[in-house]
This record gives structure tokens, sequence and C-alpha cells, in this order.
């Protein structure tokens, strides 16, 4: 897995996204410091139950995700860590504080067990996030919301645990290998150097991000990776006129859309993760053309 | 607990899912304005075969309405990985470039100037002067007596532009008039 984005990196992200379009100010510095606290803990945290995740080449090979064989491991300690961080952040960011504070104080009375609320966010158990919400006085959407939230960095640690281990096995799937959630978006590699002196071009090699873990996994760039077509008969590739270089991938078939950036276009390192903030109007061309998100997102939902 | 399979490859938005950028405390409608304000434009992605040698390097061909767009080297294909040589990365002047000709020409000797002419003159004339240099040079024998059947003083350059099947008729029209003299475009 590549690095996770450092504070440093993730800054100067979001400021480019800013000055490249205005129009991303407000939503950019509503997601900022969620972001970096995020980062840092995606970078900092070291989840020892990582150690004790045995991988299987063949059930990785059959399209099975690593958590879905062996369920969230223990990282009671990594989600307390993450969510003493984050619920501060939450509360400072976004309008609903009173309802933050209830799940940050049903989470210390203990009605509220952050491991459940992880696997209920995971296994998108909506019985188990309702019951929880009763319990907080809080909405359900809510509190699935703040899971995720502390979630997202510690499974992101994980699978940077879990990285170099993964990186040896087959994975060919639209989905995460760690957490088997659907990718947030895509990304094309930057220019290799290729072997002999006499060729050109190189890179664009596809990588999927995760919604969820950030984890990033290699793709073929001629499939959908929401039902697995490659009639480009079938397949759609949208853009703003001239900027090619960001794009919406849909397919006809699932009715899916995916947006794709083509790093080959960018200047230095962008934190991938961060960049569907400043994407939003492709969301929105997608969607008027009636094609879904694979992976939902607070910032392309807009009713 | 453990999660079930189906349940990992659910919808994964769940409760985030549930909150909207106005719920975030994020107006909407400027970046809907500024997606409204945008030209769209679009392209298929079709995966082909470079026609310029054997290597056969993939390329990965944006299509819009039926015509070559843009075009790049196929990072899945374990051959060129991407990369591409000078003449695979111009494939898109192959129909674009300006300087194509689309009807033969013709310069008559010590002429300066360029004709238009049809196809069908054009190949009448190619077929005469080859029958002309056959008919003059065509050796049936070599200095020791064998037969040979073979023509000299012809010589055939093939081009990465014509495909397998036209490469095959190619050579054994050539062989059938005893060309002995042929290479390939790559190779210089």
């Amino acid at each position: 897995m590549d690095r996770p984005g450092t504070e440093k990196d993730l800054a100067a992200t979001l400021e480019r996204i800013k000055n490249q379009r205005p129009v991303y100010a407000e939503l950019v510095d509503r997601f900022k410091d969620l972001f970096q606290v995020q980062a840092d803990l995606a970078q900092r945290l070291e989840p020892r139950a990582a150690q004790d995740i045995k991988m299987n080449p063949e059930r990785l090979r059959q399209g099975v995700s690593i958590l879905a064989d062996v369920g969230l491991p223990g990282l009671d300690a990594e989600l307390a860590e993450a969510a003493g961080e984050i619920f501060p952040v939450l509360e400072a960011s976004f309008p609903f504080k009173e309802e933050v504070l209830k799940v940050s104080r049903a989470v210390e009375d203990k009605q509220i067990d952050l491991s459940e609320l992880a696997r209920g966010v995971l296994g998108s158990d909506k019985n188990t996030l309702a019951a929880m919400a009763e319990r907080a006085g809080v909405p359900e959407a809510i509190l699935g919301f703040c899971g995720r939230c502390v979630l997202s960095p510690v499974l992101a640690a994980l699978s940077r645990a879990l990285g170099p281990r993964l990186a040896e096995t087959a994975w060919t799937q639209g989905y995460c290998p760690v957490c088997g959630s659907s990718p947030a978006m895509a990304s094309l590699s930057k220019h290799n150097n290729p072997r002999n002196e006499d060729l050109v071009g190189g890179g664009g090699k596809k990588k999927l991000i995760c919604s969820l873990c950030s984890h990033q996994w290699a793709f073929r760039r001629d499939m959908c990776p929401g039902c697995g077509n490659e009639d480009h008969d079938q397949r759609e590739i949208i853009f703003e006129e001239k900027v090619m270089s960001e794009r919406i991938e849909a397919c006809k078939k699932c009715g899916s859309y995916l947006l794709c950036v083509d790093l080959r276009e960018y200047q230095g390192e962008p934190v991938v993760e961060a960049l569907p903030l400043g994407l939003v109007h492709l969301d929105i061309v997608a969607q008027n053309k009636n094609y879904r998100p694979l992976a939902a997102r607070a910032w392309n939902v807009a009713e | 607990m453990k999660c079930d399979r189906r349940d990992f490859l659910k919808f994964t938005g769940v409760g985030l899912a549930g909150l909207t950028l106005s719920q975030l405390g994020v107006r909407f409608s400027p970046v809907e304005a500024y997606a409204a304000g945008l030209k769209i434009d679009g392209a298929k992605e079709v995966v082909t075969v470079c026609p310029f040698c054997s290597v056969s390097c993939h390329i990965i061909a944006y299509v819009k309405n039926g015509k070559l767009v843009s075009t790049e080297g196929d990072p899945d294909y374990p051959i060129n990985e991407g990369s591409l040589c000078a003449k695979g990365a111009a494939m898109l002047t192959m129909t674009t470039n300006e300087h194509r000709l689309h009807q033969p020409l013709y310069r008559a000797p010590y002429s300066d100037k360029w004709e238009t002419k049809s196809w069908d003159w054009v190949l009448e004339r190619i077929a005469q002067r080859v029958k002309e240099t056959r008919d003059k040079d065509f050796m049936e024998k070599n200095a020791k007596g064998q037969r040979v059947n073979r023509l000299e003083s012809s010589f055939l350059l093939g081009t990465s532009h014509a495909d397998n099947e036209e490469c095959s008729l190619m050579h054994q029209a050539m062989r059938s008039l005893g060309i002995v003299h042929m290479d390939h475009q790559a190779r210089i």
C-alpha cells in the first residue's frame, strides 16, 4: 500500500484544490481538520492486531477480502485513541456539536461500545446502528458518520501494516482486499522510466482507493470495478472539456461511476484520498446522467 | 463477531450516506452552479494493438463519434507496460495528420509538379513499370547455369501499416515475380 498522506502533503493538496477552484473553499475548510487528524492517526497508529492476521492467498484469489474472513480484530485501543482525537474535531467542524457530544458521552458511559459501532459500520448493519443511535439519543445518520470517521484511520493503519504482505498476493477485484468496501476513486500512476531510452510514455497504471480504509490496489484500466464489465461500448469516459485528467468513468451496464484522476497531469504528489473533495462538479455531472457513485460520500450526496 | 461476506459487499456508505452536504453545514448551490457552467466532453476507451511492428504493443485509444481523439500505451499489457516507441506514440497522426495524402499524386520524370491521379491510373502505371523491369531483368539461371528464377533489380520495402494478412499477400506477390530483396521499414 502507498504511504498514507502526511499532514503536510494533505495541507498542500487541500490548498491546491482551493486555489484551483475557489468554489470548493467552503467544503475544504469544513473537512480540513477532520482529514488532517485522520491522516495523522493513520500514520501514527500501529495496530498490534495486524500481526495476528493470517493472510490466506487462496481466499484472496477467490475474491474474499481479509476482514470478511477474520472479522474486526482486536482494535479497541486504536479505536479509543482515534475517537479521543476525532470527536473534538467533529464537534468543532460540523453543525451537530450536541449530537457528537452525546455520542462521545455514550462511549464514555459504555452505552456505546466502539468495537460494536465499528462492526456496525463495517458490516452496514442498520439494526445495530439504529439500536445504538437510540441509546445515545442521536440520529442514526450522525452516529454512522461518527463511527465511520473513527473507524477509517484505524483501518487505514491496519491496511498500512498489512501492506507488505498484501503486495505479494493476487487481488483482481473492484472492492478493497482489506475491508471489502467500494473504491472512492481511481488514480492513474505517474510516468515511470521506461527500460529502453527509445521508449516514451509509461505510467498510467490504475489504482483504486478504498472509500473506508484508503488502501490502494492495482486494477485493470478497461474494466468497470462495480460489475466487471469490459465492453468498451458499455463504458463511458466523461470529462470537462480539455480536462481529461479528471474524469468520470461510468458503466452503462451497472449504472455506476467512479471518478479517476491522472497523476501524470499533477505536479508533485497529491494525497489522492483528498482529491474527491475538489471534484464534486464531476459527481454532479455523472448523477445528472443518472449514474450512481460506487461509494456514497457526504460530499457526493446532494439531497 | 464475524461480518458476513455479503454484508461487506453492500453499499459502503452506511451512516455517511445518510448525511448530506447541507447537514454538514456546506452550501451545495455554488458547486452546483459551477458544474452547470461546464462544457462536458466524452470518449470511449478502447484497447487496441499498435499497427507498426510485430511487437504488437497495446494502446488505449480514446474514440469519440467513431474518430480517434487520443492514444496512450496500455499499462496493463506486460510487453510495453504503458510505454511506446516514437512511431507508436504518434499513432494518432495516422488519422489526423494534415500532411497525410488522400489521393495518389504523380510527378512525371523531370517534372517539378505533382499531379493528382486516379487510383486506376496509378495502379496501371505501377503494374506497367513492374512488368517492364521484370521483362528486362528477370534471371532464369545464374552464372553457374543453375535455375534461380529471380529478379534482382526490384526491391520491396514493407510497411508497419500493413497487417499480417496483407504482409502475407505482398510477400507471395513479390515471390511470384521473383523478387528476393525484401525488408521492413521497422528496421530502418
